[in-house]
């Protein structure tokens, strides 16, 4: 029995909510060609620039010629062998990382203050001077490789692969992975000409730095950015969907303990009028610890270690996406506890309670995004990409905060739909 | 530089404030000085499986987590040999539930044997997730009892079996939390914007009244210096070969630890490390390669671990290590290549100052090794180093009286080793 002189111990403190967002905007910055958005902090002696060049897998003609590129970028220059390259880079402490994705390559250049020019140089030259050699090309495909074969023996990276390709189609560049066969088939010219192409800056490029910058850096900046300017020859390519069916694979393994499954179907673009809506009901139905699934699956059940539902929204397609890995006994179960979810946000108003603790949370997610420059300036990125202006944080905070559970429970009827997710449970 | 203030309550429960006026978040971290060293040998995984309950209610407030989301706020914790910590990230004006949340956990738990079962269940799964259905999910299990033959480092934080995690009960879970949670065996830092006399008051008041207990002094086996070099040979249905061969090195608050630290990244950090350079590039002995060392409390490990490119036998593969540890022992270190990974530790330490969670784990961290000002003081260790001291900590660690090999071969391998 609770001691009543603790009732101080059972009433929670009183909670604020954040009504209004005040963050650290950045400012525009332009450059010879094209601008990139600078958010200042003076407090580290760190500074950050990230390049969203659009070189991904969108632009390949030969299907893993835009990996190759990236992989490639650091084994060496007319200027530098890989490795006196990759010795100047970790002299200075800082880093230079560069990432494929679908649409856009993205470049991270991290150092200290001090450093950061020498980091930039290197970059240059790695942009525009690298030599692609023969011989590095065949250790590349190789690491590559064996790298492709261990993620193919993970259950959720196969299941992951395999719902992509239901809801785009395995030759629409999200919906195709890599495979090994594709590696062997690539020929370096195939890498060169991608990089030819499109490894350029422009004014669809997308750029951010963030930390203790100056005029000076960013005249050097500026500076080495015009000299990767090109003109493409070709257009942007065009990738068409499928037409969309629901689909339902399921895989056994000798000797596996889990199953990955993965649920998805397509759904609204980021420019829908009801996206911020939804991206509430995502976080409501799987988006975080507290959210249905998890509560019901993981906390009340213990099926699985971890639950979760999301909204891929990319430039040219959208999904919802639920995924887990349970141990086989559970698979059935946990099935039909994801659809029991869905239909109880369908057709159940959320009770006030929970109805709080969703909308406060969700408030402080929105602040948790902008709290610093380097946040900002990530969030800035990502909706960016998705041609998005920043200050849509602001709206984003006003919607969830006018979202009633009638509206909820309306939204999740009109964008989640049963029947129409592909099943895929892969073992 | 991290300014920070510290203070003990009267119930021994040391406090470390951080302020950033820049924020509008907050972050608490709470370190228990209590890790899976702390279990027993037929019950591990115990300290981890604790961490789960302690989200499973409190003594006064049943659910941990619904009232720190209605606060707008995430919480989560991690177990490791050495401790375990707790931490929340919230607006900084709700700084106050974090406190009165984390304050009645340490006070006492709801312990319920329904929310045992649960997280029993949990952890099993996790258990399946990480340890048997990933490729080389096994490969700590085989590591740590391989490299250790006494102490409780041997076993892995999620424990050596299912059946240990399955066999836990309620009892034991009760006289763990006697044991090793109170106020005088645990370090709270905040850092955020908060209004320090306010959070002072708070942290009197919702921590101040926990009794403090008789934490039993820790007396763990000591590991014996390993005489001779082990060796054993793994199958396993995975794609590739790989080698792991580990040496015993420095406990982490050690006056050696800084330059086994560096070590480890002159071997393998990076592209223009010796590994990369050497067994990567040069030779193509491996396809993917990564040395670290495990930073424990109590004398810990060097790992070198590399995954084989076909057609390399492991013996092959472990041979070019040895002679590139024999060239690094005899020759020594260039100016260039000492100064880039000085230069490498430096900028990360700067980089995890970026986060206020890093800062907070940081700081309980440093405090629970009695130095608080470690956080900024710890960079002139590294700062201090000259290159023969890298190698002589080769000479000093890297020998094969000193390793444990491990030649894991995929299922159907015939390793020519």
């Amino acid at each position: 029995m609770t001691n009543p002189s603790n009732s101080w111990r059972i009433k929670p403190p009183e909670i604020a909510l954040t009504e209004q967002l005040s963050f650290h905007q950045g400012e525009g910055i332009p450059l010879d060609v094209g601008r990139i958005q600078g958010f200042y902090d003076d407090r580290q002696p760190f500074i950050q620039i990230d390049l969203l060049i659009p070189a991904g897998t969108w632009f390949e003609s030969q299907y893993g010629a835009a990996q190759m590129m990236v992989s490639l970028l650091k084994s060496g220059t007319s200027n530098h062998s890989g490795e006196a390259l990759n010795a100047l880079i970790e002299e200075t402490g800082g880093n230079i990382a560069i990432q494929r994705g679908t649409y856009y390559i993205h470049v991270i250049v991290q150092g200290l203050n001090h450093s950061i020019e020498i980091l930039l140089d290197l970059l240059f030259d790695m942009l525009s001077e690298s030599t692609f050699d023969e011989s590095e090309l065949s250790k590349r495909v190789t690491i590559l490789s064996n790298k492709l074969r261990r993620l193919h023996q993970q259950p959720e990276y196969r299941a992951s692969k395999e719902i992509s390709k239901l809801l785009y189609g395995e030759s629409h560049p999200y919906g195709r992975s890599l495979d090994i066969q594709h590696l062997e088939e690539i020929k370096m010219q195939d890498v060169r000409e991608h990089a030819n192409q499109w490894l350029s800056w422009n004014s669809d490029c997308i750029g951010t730095i963030a930390g203790c910058y100056n005029h000076s850096l960013i005249d050097h900046l500026s500076k080495g950015l015009s000299r990767l300017t090109k003109h493409p020859s070709s257009s942007i390519p065009e990738h068409e969907a499928i037409a969309y069916h629901a689909k339902k694979i399921v895989t056994q393994r000798q000797g596996s303990a889990q199953h990955a499954i993965r649920l998805a179907h397509p759904t609204i673009s980021a420019h829908h009028e009801d996206a911020y809506g939804l991206r509430f009901v995502n976080n409501v139905l799987g988006g975080f610890f507290g959210s249905r699934l998890m509560s019901n699956i993981r906390e009340d059940k213990g099926y699985t270690y971890g639950i979760q539902s999301s909204l891929h929204q990319l430039k040219y397609g959208n999904s919802l996406v639920i995924g887990t890995e349970v141990a086989h006994q559970y698979t059935e179960a946990t099935l039909q506890e994801i659809f029991h979810e869905i239909q109880r946000l369908q057709n159940e108003l959320i009770e006030e309670g929970e109805w709080r603790m969703m909308q406060n949370y969700y408030n402080g997610l929105i602040l948790r995004t902008v709290n610093s420059a380097f946040s900002v300036a990530k969030t800035y990125r990502r909706l960016t990409a998705l041609g998005i202006p920043l200050d849509s944080i602001h709206k984003d905070l006003e919607v969830s905060l006018s979202l009633s559970p009638t509206k909820v429970r309306e939204l999740a009827r009109k964008h989640i739909d049963i029947d129409q997710l592909s099943q895929v449970i892969i073992a | 530089m991290i300014k920070f203030k510290e203070y003990t309550l009267d119930n021994g429960l040391h406090v470390v404030l951080h302020k950033d006026e820049n924020s509008s978040i907050a972050v608490t971290n709470l370190l228990y000085d209590v890790g899976s060293r702390d279990e027993d040998e037929n019950q591990t995984g115990f300290a981890h499986l604790f961490e789960h309950f302690m989200f499973e209610g409190s003594q006064h407030i049943p659910n941990y987590d619904i009232p720190l989301q209605e606060a707008g706020g995430d919480s989560n914790a991690f177990t490791n040999p050495d401790c375990t910590n707790y931490y929340n990230i919230l607006p900084a004006v709700n700084l106050e539930t974090a406190l009165w949340l984390e304050s009645d956990r340490m006070l006492g738990l709801a312990f319920e044997e329904e929310s045992l079962a649960t997280q029993k269940s949990v952890v099993m799964e996790e258990f399946k997730e990480h340890y048997l259905n990933k490729p080389y999910g096994d490969q700590w299990h085989l590591m740590l009892d391989l490299a250790y033959t006494h102490h409780p480092y041997r076993w892995p934080t999620i424990g050596k079996n299912l059946s240990h995690i399955e066999g836990m009960d309620m009892k034991a879970i009760k006289d763990f939390f006697t044991k090793h949670y109170a106020p005088n065996n645990a370090y709270l830092s905040i850092a955020g914007n908060f209004d320090e006399e306010q959070v002072r008051q708070w942290i009197e008041t919702y921590f101040g009244s926990i009794p403090s207990k008789n934490i039993p002094d820790r007396q763990l086996p000591k590991e014996p210096k390993q005489q001779e070099l082990r060796r054993i040979k793994h199958h396993a249905f995975v794609e590739s070969n790989a080698l792991i061969v580990m040496w015993h090195c420095s406990a982490r608050m050690a006056k050696t630890y800084p330059s086994e630290d560096i070590l480890s990244d002159v071997l393998g950090s990076g592209r223009s490390s010796r590994c990369q350079k050497e067994l990567i590039d040069k030779q193509q002995l491996f396809a993917d390669l990564n040395v670290y060392v495990l930073g424990s409390l109590d004398p810990g490990l060097l790992v070198f671990e590399g995954r084989l490119h076909d057609g390399v036998s492991h013996q092959a593969a472990e041979d070019a290590l040895w002679k590139m540890v024999e060239t690094l022992q005899t020759k020594g270190l260039t100016d260039q290549e000492f100064k880039k990974v000085i230069n490498k530790t430096l900028t990360d330490q700067a980089m995890d100052d970026l986060q206020l969670q890093n800062i907070a784990y940081n700081l309980s961290f440093f405090a629970s090794q009695g130095d608080t000002n470690g956080i900024n003081t710890e960079s002139d260790l590294y700062n201090k180093l000259k290159a023969s001291d890298i190698q002589e900590a080769a000479c000093r660690v890297l020998s094969q009286s000193n390793a444990s090999v491990i030649h894991y071969c995929k299922t159907g391998a015939s390793s020519t080793s």
